[in-house]
């Protein structure tokens, strides 16, 4: 019996223990639904887009430009430890891994081909924001997004 | 040490973890030693970089310079066009504020892992490859990184 007892208390242990691995695992495993957006900034005046007013207010005062334009943008649910591959307009390659999901954001990886590369936690509403190189008549930007 | 237990490292130097999450990493590092070392490295190289960080220029300054090295760059490869950029002297200053440029990109940024900017910050490690890079903006609002050449 008391054998017994302790079976069970055993048993009871590495349910327990199963439990809270498998709970981990299940964050682990879920999706994170990313949007990247790629605009080009320009010392060109332009028409208003009305697509561009959130993401002026992120870029005026940072960058100095006349004009801000959408060029692409794409969404997908992306599986936590997947890996996003999107090609930008400059051929180069650019991917999004997202490595962890918490109460604090999303811990993404992204490597923009030959270029950037690195670790961010990325909030809702708390864009990853990587520009710079030239493009068209302008500069390319490209915004990640997580919701 | 892999990847992933660096980085469940660096969580729990960060207060990131769970409490259950918390507790496998206190047994991990009671019984493994260079968890215990790994942990002391980054809590060394947390505290240097957060020595730096309070060295920074004020940050009434900082703004207006960082506005000025963005706006040198984005015109730096335009069409000439503007009389600041047809004479000698133009393109010395150009030159000088490039230069300035890519010596506080490499100080901020560069080839270095770089803490984040207080617990807000986004950025847990960055690596530009080489290239002159600034972090703009890295807080609550969004985080903004510019690479001031050709290079994507």
């Amino acid at each position: 019996m008391r054998w017994g007892s302790r079976l069970a208390v055993a048993l009871c242990g590495a349910l327990l223990a199963a439990a809270g691995a498998r709970a981990e695992e299940s964050v682990g495993s879920e999706s994170v639904p990313i949007e990247v957006t790629i605009l080009e900034v320009s010392d060109q005046p332009g028409e208003a887009d009305p697509r561009c007013e959130r993401f002026d207010k992120l870029l005026r005062g940072q960058i100095p430009y006349e004009s801000l334009a959408v060029l692409d943008s794409h969404r997908r649910n992306v599986p936590v430890n997947d890996v996003w591959t999107l090609e930008l307009p400059t051929q180069r390659s650019l991917q999004v891994r997202p490595l962890e999901v918490t109460n604090q954001g999303t811990l993404l990886s992204l490597d923009v081909e030959e270029s950037v590369q690195g670790d961010f936690r990325v909030r809702r509403g708390q864009p990853l924001v990587v520009g710079g190189p030239r493009y068209g008549g302008g500069r390319l930007v490209v915004v990640v997004d997580t919701e | 040490m892999n990847e992933r237990q660096r980085r469940l490292l660096e969580a729990y130097r960060d207060g990131e973890l769970s409490w259950l999450a918390r507790r496998r990493v206190q047994r991990w590092l009671r019984r493994d030693p260079r968890a215990q070392r790994e942990l002391e490295s980054l809590e060394t190289i947390g505290t240097l970089l957060r020595d730096v960080d309070a060295e920074a220029p004020a940050p009434d300054l900082w703004p207006a310079i960082r506005l000025r090295l963005a706006e040198a760059e984005l015109r730096a490869e335009a069409p000439v066009r503007a009389p600041f950029w047809r004479g000698a002297a133009g393109y010395l200053t150009l030159g000088a504020v490039a230069a300035s440029a890519a010596g506080l990109a490499l100080l901020l940024a560069g080839e270095e892992p770089r803490s984040a900017a207080g617990p807000t910050g986004a950025v847990r490690w960055i690596d530009s490859r080489g290239h002159p890079m600034l972090v703009l903006r890295d807080d609550p609002g969004a985080t903004i990184i510019w690479v001031t050449e050709q290079s994507f």
